[in-house]
């Protein structure tokens, strides 16, 4: 009665589970080999399951943030907002943001440093996440060497795979997750805070929280 | 205020006054005016100051805090001046003597007051506040030492946020020498940006300094909505 059936169009309109993550992909530290000319940018994207409807943004909500100089901390600032609109059919497929951090060096060459992702908090309420990041390494020394060192034509953070799938460690790529050996990369601060709406019509138990 | 010398001649007809009763009458009428459009929209009431900063190795003053509070197309502010200006604050002790960062002497404080009341339907472009500040050079020129941007907290409450600043580069190292001897450093034609995402990737910038804010946020009229902050 309260909770509709989880098939087709079971919700009046008005009705429907929506959410909203406001906040920001904040700033990036402990970036590993990296010197004061290399700067960093990211590009994210959203991805949720098919149920998911981005609202106000057909393409769904990616983007690229600035290409940020580390201060004398080594922290790298993004500042860069984010405010997802989601109407959801199904809880599954809850959203996550995956991340690929670039760095852009001082003969203005791009490569990839780090990939991350995180799962969006679940809760109404402010999350502070930290996504700790990897990079793949290659699969022989030398070739490792070689990307390292920044021969042109090695981009040290290729997958084998689309990194959607690869990061959802998605069906479609079963067996290349556990066929890759990654390296420890930085880590990202993303400041979050969640809103749902109609959460308590669906029947979804909300989270008690000290105010 | 107009309301009384205007309510005598609608009373005298009795049949009015028993069907609607409180709306002739003069003093709850102010309050009466809210429910009905409490269906249709929330508001937020946004109280906070800009406190402090730390510009790290930027000096120790004076600087200055330009901020602007920027919202989506759902939002309506209703009252207050979303934009300002602070004063020039110079910080008491030279920043790198002392590296404590929270209530230290070698912040520059500005406690500058903001107070806002935005009413809107729904939640997707969120105010978010922009602040710029400005120092001095060495020929006492008048420069952007940093931006920053932060989303005012969706729960209601007090909240405090600290905002890491960085500043523009110039593209190439001449315009970079250029802009120190003038006094005229890459800077941004509208910071407003900062609180959309769009151009933000052909930016490239330098990290450095934080300002700390506190936000006081109140929500009303959220019932009908069912938001669950």
């Amino acid at each position: 009665m309260a909770v509709p059936p989880p098939s087709a169009p079971p919700c009046p309109p008005g009705e429907e589970f929506e959410l909203h993550f406001i906040g920001e992909l904040e700033f990036g530290w402990e970036f590993p080999g990296l010197s004061s000319d290399d700067g960093l940018f990211i590009d994210y994207a959203a991805e949720a399951g098919s149920d998911w409807l981005p609202i106000a943004r057909k393409e769904g909500f990616v983007g690229q943030t600035q290409t940020a100089y580390a201060d004398p901390d080594g922290v790298y600032v993004f500042n860069h907002p984010l405010d997802f609109h989601f109407i959801a059919d199904s809880l599954a497929g809850w959203p996550k943001l995956h991340v690929q951090v670039f760095k852009l060096d001082a003969a203005g060459r791009v490569e990839t440093v780090a990939y991350g992702s995180s799962v969006l908090p679940n809760m109404p309420g402010h999350t502070e996440l930290t996504c700790r990041t990897w990079r793949p390494l290659k699969r022989s020394i030398i070739d490792e060497v070689r990307a390292v060192s920044g021969v042109l034509g090695s981009d040290p953070g290729a997958l084998p795979a689309p990194r959607a799938d690869i990061l959802n460690n998605d069906v479609k790529a079963p067996e290349v997750r556990s066929k890759m050996v990654t390296k420890t990369s930085g880590s990202l601060c993303i400041s979050l805070d969640t809103v749902l709406r109609n959460a308590n019509k669906h029947g979804i138990l909300l989270q008690l929280r000290p105010r | 205020m107009a309301q009384p010398p205007a309510l005598p001649p609608p009373s005298p007809p009795p049949v009015l006054t028993q069907e609607q009763p409180p709306l002739p009458t003069a003093p709850p009428e102010a309050r009466r005016e809210k429910p009905e459009t409490q269906a249709t929209c929330f508001r937020m009431v946004l109280n906070g100051e800009i406190e402090a900063a730390e510009m790290g190795s930027g000096g120790n003053g004076p600087f200055m805090c330009v901020f602007s509070v920027q919202h989506g197309p759902d939002w309506t502010l209703l009252t207050g001046v979303p934009d300002g200006i602070t004063q020039l604050a110079c910080s008491s002790i030279a920043a790198t003597s002392v590296p404590s960062w929270r209530g230290g002497l070698s912040e520059v404080v500005w406690s500058f007051p903001i107070g806002l009341v935005y009413k809107s339907t729904s939640p997707f472009g969120w105010p978010r506040l922009v602040v710029t500040v400005y120092g001095t050079d060495l020929c006492n020129r008048r420069v952007v030492k940093g931006y920053g941007s932060v989303h005012v907290p969706c729960q209601p409450g007090r909240h405090t946020r600290t905002i890491r600043l960085y500043c523009p580069l110039s593209s190439s190292p001449l315009t970079r020498l250029l802009g120190a001897l003038f006094g005229n450093p890459a800077q941004l034609v509208d910071p407003r940006i900062l609180a959309g995402t769009d151009g933000r990737e052909v930016i490239r910038v330098q990290s450095g300094g934080k300002v700390r804010v506190n936000f006081d946020v109140l929500l009303k009229d959220t019932e009908p909505f069912n938001y669950a902050f």
